[in-house]
Protein backbone atom coordinates (compact mmCIF):
# COMPACT_ATOMS: atom_id res chain seq x y z
CA UNK A 1 0.00 0.00 0.00
CA UNK A 2 2.98 2.29 0.16
CA UNK A 3 2.27 3.34 -3.40
CA UNK A 4 -0.75 5.15 -2.04
CA UNK A 5 1.57 7.70 -0.54
CA UNK A 6 3.12 10.66 -2.24
CA UNK A 7 6.58 10.76 -3.69
CA UNK A 8 8.52 13.73 -4.94
CA UNK A 9 10.48 14.55 -7.98
CA UNK A 10 12.34 17.76 -7.32
CA UNK A 11 15.43 19.71 -8.18
CA UNK A 12 17.09 22.47 -6.22
CA UNK A 13 19.65 23.02 -8.93
CA UNK A 14 18.52 25.95 -11.07
CA UNK A 15 16.59 24.02 -13.62
CA UNK A 16 16.82 24.79 -17.29
CA UNK A 17 13.64 23.16 -18.38
CA UNK A 18 14.27 21.95 -21.85
CA UNK A 19 13.88 24.98 -24.04
CA UNK A 20 13.37 23.01 -27.20
CA UNK A 21 11.39 24.25 -30.14
CA UNK A 22 7.62 24.05 -30.23
CA UNK A 23 6.04 21.69 -29.53
CA UNK A 24 8.05 20.91 -26.48
CA UNK A 25 9.07 17.31 -26.18
CA UNK A 26 9.72 17.52 -22.47
CA UNK A 27 12.16 15.70 -20.23
CA UNK A 28 11.03 12.49 -18.61
CA UNK A 29 11.07 12.85 -14.84
CA UNK A 30 8.84 9.96 -13.71
CA UNK A 31 8.35 6.49 -15.13
CA UNK A 32 5.43 4.11 -14.87
CA UNK A 33 1.75 4.57 -14.15
CA UNK A 34 1.52 7.74 -12.12
CA UNK A 35 -0.98 10.02 -10.49
CA UNK A 36 0.29 13.58 -10.24
CA UNK A 37 -1.08 15.50 -7.28
CA UNK A 38 0.72 18.82 -7.37
CA UNK A 39 3.31 20.97 -9.05
CA UNK A 40 5.53 23.53 -7.32
CA UNK A 41 7.72 26.04 -9.03
CA UNK A 42 9.92 28.56 -7.26
CA UNK A 43 11.36 31.51 -9.07
CA UNK A 44 13.79 34.20 -8.22
CA UNK A 45 14.01 37.69 -9.54
CA UNK A 46 17.57 38.94 -9.53
CA UNK A 47 17.34 42.52 -10.62
CA UNK A 48 15.87 44.64 -13.33
CA UNK A 49 18.61 43.86 -15.82
CA UNK A 50 19.30 40.20 -15.18
CA UNK A 51 15.94 38.61 -14.62
CA UNK A 52 16.30 34.90 -14.26
CA UNK A 53 12.89 33.50 -13.80
CA UNK A 54 10.77 30.91 -15.42
CA UNK A 55 8.36 32.98 -17.48
CA UNK A 56 7.41 30.36 -20.02
CA UNK A 57 4.38 28.16 -19.45
CA UNK A 58 5.15 24.73 -18.04
CA UNK A 59 3.60 21.52 -19.28
CA UNK A 60 3.32 17.99 -18.01
CA UNK A 61 3.11 15.54 -20.90
CA UNK A 62 2.20 11.87 -21.09
CA UNK A 63 5.11 11.02 -23.41
CA UNK A 64 7.96 12.72 -25.22
CA UNK A 65 6.26 15.23 -27.49
CA UNK A 66 2.95 13.67 -26.50
CA UNK A 67 -0.27 14.93 -25.02
CA UNK A 68 -0.12 17.87 -22.65
CA UNK A 69 -2.22 16.78 -19.69
CA UNK A 70 -1.54 19.88 -17.61
CA UNK A 71 -0.22 23.31 -18.47
CA UNK A 72 0.22 26.41 -16.38
CA UNK A 73 2.03 29.71 -16.21
CA UNK A 74 3.40 31.50 -13.21
CA UNK A 75 3.06 35.08 -12.10
CA UNK A 76 6.44 36.53 -11.35
CA UNK A 77 7.75 39.77 -9.96
CA UNK A 78 8.15 42.04 -12.90
CA UNK A 79 10.84 44.43 -11.85
CA UNK A 80 12.15 46.95 -9.44
CA UNK A 81 8.86 48.79 -9.34
CA UNK A 82 7.26 45.76 -7.74
CA UNK A 83 9.91 44.97 -5.22
CA UNK A 84 12.67 46.62 -3.33
CA UNK A 85 15.29 46.83 -6.09
CA UNK A 86 18.02 46.04 -3.61
CA UNK A 87 16.46 42.77 -2.63
CA UNK A 88 15.53 39.86 -4.79
CA UNK A 89 12.63 37.78 -3.64
CA UNK A 90 12.30 34.14 -4.19
CA UNK A 91 8.72 33.49 -5.07
CA UNK A 92 6.79 30.33 -4.78
CA UNK A 93 3.71 29.27 -6.64
CA UNK A 94 1.94 26.01 -6.33
CA UNK A 95 -0.69 24.11 -8.22
CA UNK A 96 -2.60 21.36 -6.47
CA UNK A 97 -4.77 18.81 -8.18
CA UNK A 98 -7.75 17.33 -6.40
CA UNK A 99 -9.11 13.84 -6.10
CA UNK A 100 -6.64 11.15 -6.95
CA UNK A 101 -4.57 13.43 -9.12
CA UNK A 102 -4.02 13.39 -12.86
CA UNK A 103 -3.38 9.95 -14.33
CA UNK A 104 -0.31 9.53 -16.50
CA UNK A 105 -0.49 6.00 -17.83
CA UNK A 106 3.19 5.56 -18.60
CA UNK A 107 5.38 8.25 -17.14
CA UNK A 108 5.55 12.03 -16.88
CA UNK A 109 7.50 14.44 -19.06
CA UNK A 110 8.23 18.00 -17.93
CA UNK A 111 8.57 20.67 -20.59
CA UNK A 112 8.27 24.37 -21.21
CA UNK A 113 7.05 26.36 -24.16
CA UNK A 114 9.46 27.69 -26.73
CA UNK A 115 8.64 31.26 -25.77
CA UNK A 116 7.12 33.10 -22.87
CA UNK A 117 3.85 34.95 -22.76
CA UNK A 118 5.38 38.05 -24.30
CA UNK A 119 6.91 36.08 -27.15
CA UNK A 120 10.39 36.23 -25.71
CA UNK A 121 12.71 33.33 -26.34
CA UNK A 122 15.38 34.64 -23.98
CA UNK A 123 17.31 31.67 -22.66
CA UNK A 124 16.95 32.68 -19.04
CA UNK A 125 13.16 32.69 -19.31
CA UNK A 126 13.14 28.92 -18.99
CA UNK A 127 15.10 28.60 -15.77
CA UNK A 128 13.39 27.80 -12.49
CA UNK A 129 15.22 28.05 -9.19
CA UNK A 130 13.42 25.01 -7.90
CA UNK A 131 10.82 22.66 -9.27
CA UNK A 132 8.89 19.80 -7.67
CA UNK A 133 6.19 17.37 -8.70
CA UNK A 134 4.24 15.43 -6.08
CA UNK A 135 2.92 12.10 -7.25
CA UNK A 136 1.96 8.59 -6.33
CA UNK A 137 2.46 5.42 -8.31
CA UNK A 138 5.52 5.58 -10.61
CA UNK A 139 9.14 6.28 -9.75
CA UNK A 140 11.68 8.97 -10.42
CA UNK A 141 13.68 8.31 -13.57
CA UNK B 1 -4.85 1.63 4.60
CA UNK B 2 -2.75 2.59 7.56
CA UNK B 3 -4.43 4.47 10.32
CA UNK B 4 -3.11 7.89 11.16
CA UNK B 5 -4.34 10.10 13.89
CA UNK B 6 -4.98 13.78 14.33
CA UNK B 7 -2.41 16.19 13.06
CA UNK B 8 0.41 17.49 15.16
CA UNK B 9 2.72 20.32 14.31
CA UNK B 10 6.23 21.48 14.99
CA UNK B 11 7.54 25.00 14.51
CA UNK B 12 11.25 25.45 13.92
CA UNK B 13 12.75 28.92 13.82
CA UNK B 14 16.10 30.60 14.20
CA UNK B 15 17.63 34.02 13.70
CA UNK B 16 21.27 34.25 12.67
CA UNK B 17 22.88 37.53 13.61
CA UNK B 18 24.51 39.76 11.06
CA UNK B 19 28.26 39.95 11.04
CA UNK B 20 28.80 36.19 11.12
CA UNK B 21 29.99 33.72 8.53
CA UNK B 22 29.25 30.15 7.54
CA UNK B 23 25.90 28.47 7.85
CA UNK B 24 23.80 27.59 10.87
CA UNK B 25 22.14 24.20 10.88
CA UNK B 26 19.08 23.58 13.04
CA UNK B 27 18.01 19.96 13.40
CA UNK B 28 14.88 18.55 14.96
CA UNK B 29 13.65 15.01 15.31
CA UNK B 30 9.97 14.74 14.59
CA UNK B 31 9.78 11.00 15.15
CA UNK B 32 12.48 8.39 15.85
CA UNK B 33 13.53 5.60 13.55
CA UNK B 34 10.96 2.85 13.32
CA UNK B 35 8.06 5.25 13.60
CA UNK B 36 5.65 5.73 10.74
CA UNK B 37 5.00 9.40 9.97
CA UNK B 38 2.71 11.03 7.45
CA UNK B 39 3.49 14.62 6.45
CA UNK B 40 0.39 16.59 5.55
CA UNK B 41 1.64 20.09 4.89
CA UNK B 42 4.27 22.60 5.79
CA UNK B 43 4.83 26.30 5.54
CA UNK B 44 7.71 28.65 5.95
CA UNK B 45 9.54 31.77 5.06
CA UNK B 46 12.84 33.46 5.66
CA UNK B 47 14.08 36.99 5.86
CA UNK B 48 16.90 38.39 3.84
CA UNK B 49 18.97 41.45 4.21
CA UNK B 50 20.47 44.09 2.06
CA UNK B 51 23.67 42.17 1.57
CA UNK B 52 21.96 40.12 -1.07
CA UNK B 53 22.14 43.06 -3.37
CA UNK B 54 25.85 42.48 -3.71
CA UNK B 55 26.40 38.85 -2.87
CA UNK B 56 24.17 37.01 -5.23
CA UNK B 57 24.53 35.42 -8.62
CA UNK B 58 22.05 33.99 -11.03
CA UNK B 59 22.50 30.37 -10.04
CA UNK B 60 23.43 30.84 -6.42
CA UNK B 61 21.24 29.15 -3.87
CA UNK B 62 23.72 29.49 -1.02
CA UNK B 63 22.02 32.69 0.12
CA UNK B 64 18.73 30.88 0.64
CA UNK B 65 17.45 28.87 3.57
CA UNK B 66 17.35 25.17 2.74
CA UNK B 67 15.05 22.76 4.57
CA UNK B 68 15.61 19.02 4.35
CA UNK B 69 13.14 16.36 5.43
CA UNK B 70 14.86 13.08 6.04
CA UNK B 71 14.29 9.69 7.54
CA UNK B 72 15.94 8.80 10.81
CA UNK B 73 17.63 5.71 9.43
CA UNK B 74 21.42 5.54 9.93
CA UNK B 75 22.13 7.33 6.66
CA UNK B 76 19.34 9.87 7.19
CA UNK B 77 17.92 9.29 3.73
CA UNK B 78 16.65 12.53 2.24
CA UNK B 79 12.96 12.63 1.41
CA UNK B 80 12.66 16.20 0.21
CA UNK B 81 14.64 19.40 0.11
CA UNK B 82 13.03 22.76 -0.35
CA UNK B 83 14.25 26.33 -0.53
CA UNK B 84 12.27 28.71 1.61
CA UNK B 85 10.87 31.79 -0.04
CA UNK B 86 12.00 34.95 1.59
CA UNK B 87 10.11 37.89 2.81
CA UNK B 88 11.59 40.77 0.88
CA UNK B 89 10.16 43.96 2.30
CA UNK B 90 6.91 45.47 3.32
CA UNK B 91 6.59 46.79 -0.19
CA UNK B 92 5.86 43.28 -1.30
CA UNK B 93 2.61 43.32 0.61
CA UNK B 94 1.75 46.77 -0.63
CA UNK B 95 2.09 45.68 -4.23
CA UNK B 96 0.21 42.45 -3.98
CA UNK B 97 2.87 40.17 -2.71
CA UNK B 98 5.95 38.74 -4.32
CA UNK B 99 7.17 36.73 -1.42
CA UNK B 100 6.24 35.99 2.12
CA UNK B 101 5.06 32.85 3.78
CA UNK B 102 4.37 29.95 1.53
CA UNK B 103 2.12 27.11 2.52
CA UNK B 104 2.83 23.81 0.90
CA UNK B 105 0.12 21.22 1.00
CA UNK B 106 0.90 17.65 0.23
CA UNK B 107 -2.39 16.67 -1.32
CA UNK B 108 -3.87 13.26 -1.80
CA UNK B 109 -2.59 10.68 0.63
CA UNK B 110 0.28 12.68 2.13
CA UNK B 111 3.96 11.89 2.30
CA UNK B 112 4.95 8.86 4.31
CA UNK B 113 8.12 7.83 6.04
CA UNK B 114 8.24 4.49 7.76
CA UNK B 115 11.61 5.21 9.34
CA UNK B 116 10.89 8.27 11.42
CA UNK B 117 11.36 11.84 10.38
CA UNK B 118 13.84 14.61 10.96
CA UNK B 119 14.08 18.19 9.78
CA UNK B 120 17.30 20.04 9.11
CA UNK B 121 17.18 23.73 8.34
CA UNK B 122 20.33 25.37 7.01
CA UNK B 123 20.51 29.14 7.33
CA UNK B 124 23.15 31.24 5.61
CA UNK B 125 24.81 34.08 7.45
CA UNK B 126 25.11 37.68 6.51
CA UNK B 127 28.76 38.65 7.00
CA UNK B 128 27.97 42.32 6.64
CA UNK B 129 27.00 44.83 9.28
CA UNK B 130 25.82 48.40 9.14
CA UNK B 131 22.74 50.06 7.82
CA UNK B 132 23.54 49.51 4.17
CA UNK B 133 24.34 45.82 4.09
CA UNK B 134 23.61 44.55 7.57
CA UNK B 135 20.67 42.63 8.87
CA UNK B 136 19.96 39.31 10.52
CA UNK B 137 18.78 36.26 8.65
CA UNK B 138 15.73 34.58 10.11
CA UNK B 139 13.81 31.49 9.12
CA UNK B 140 10.71 29.69 10.28
CA UNK B 141 9.36 26.34 9.20
CA UNK B 142 6.10 24.76 10.36
CA UNK B 143 5.52 21.09 9.78
CA UNK B 144 2.10 19.44 10.08
CA UNK B 145 2.14 15.69 10.38
CA UNK B 146 0.39 12.64 11.81
CA UNK B 147 1.84 9.69 13.65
Amino acid sequence: MNNDYCKFWYTKTPYDVNGSSTPVSGVQIISGRTRVHALWIMNRYLNASTASTLTRPVSLLDSSGGNVLYKCAFINPTGGSDVNPNQYPLTSYSNYFGGNGILFEDGVWFGVDAEDQSGSIASNSKTAMYAAVIYSGGANT
Amino acid sequence: MYNFYKCQSKAISRVVAAGTTGVTAVSETIAPVGTRVCVRSFSGSSTSSAYQSTAISANDISTLVLVELHMKDPSETTILEILLPFLPTLQAFATGGTGGVSVFHIPGPGLISSEGLGVKMTIPANPQTGSANGGDIGAVFNLVYSL
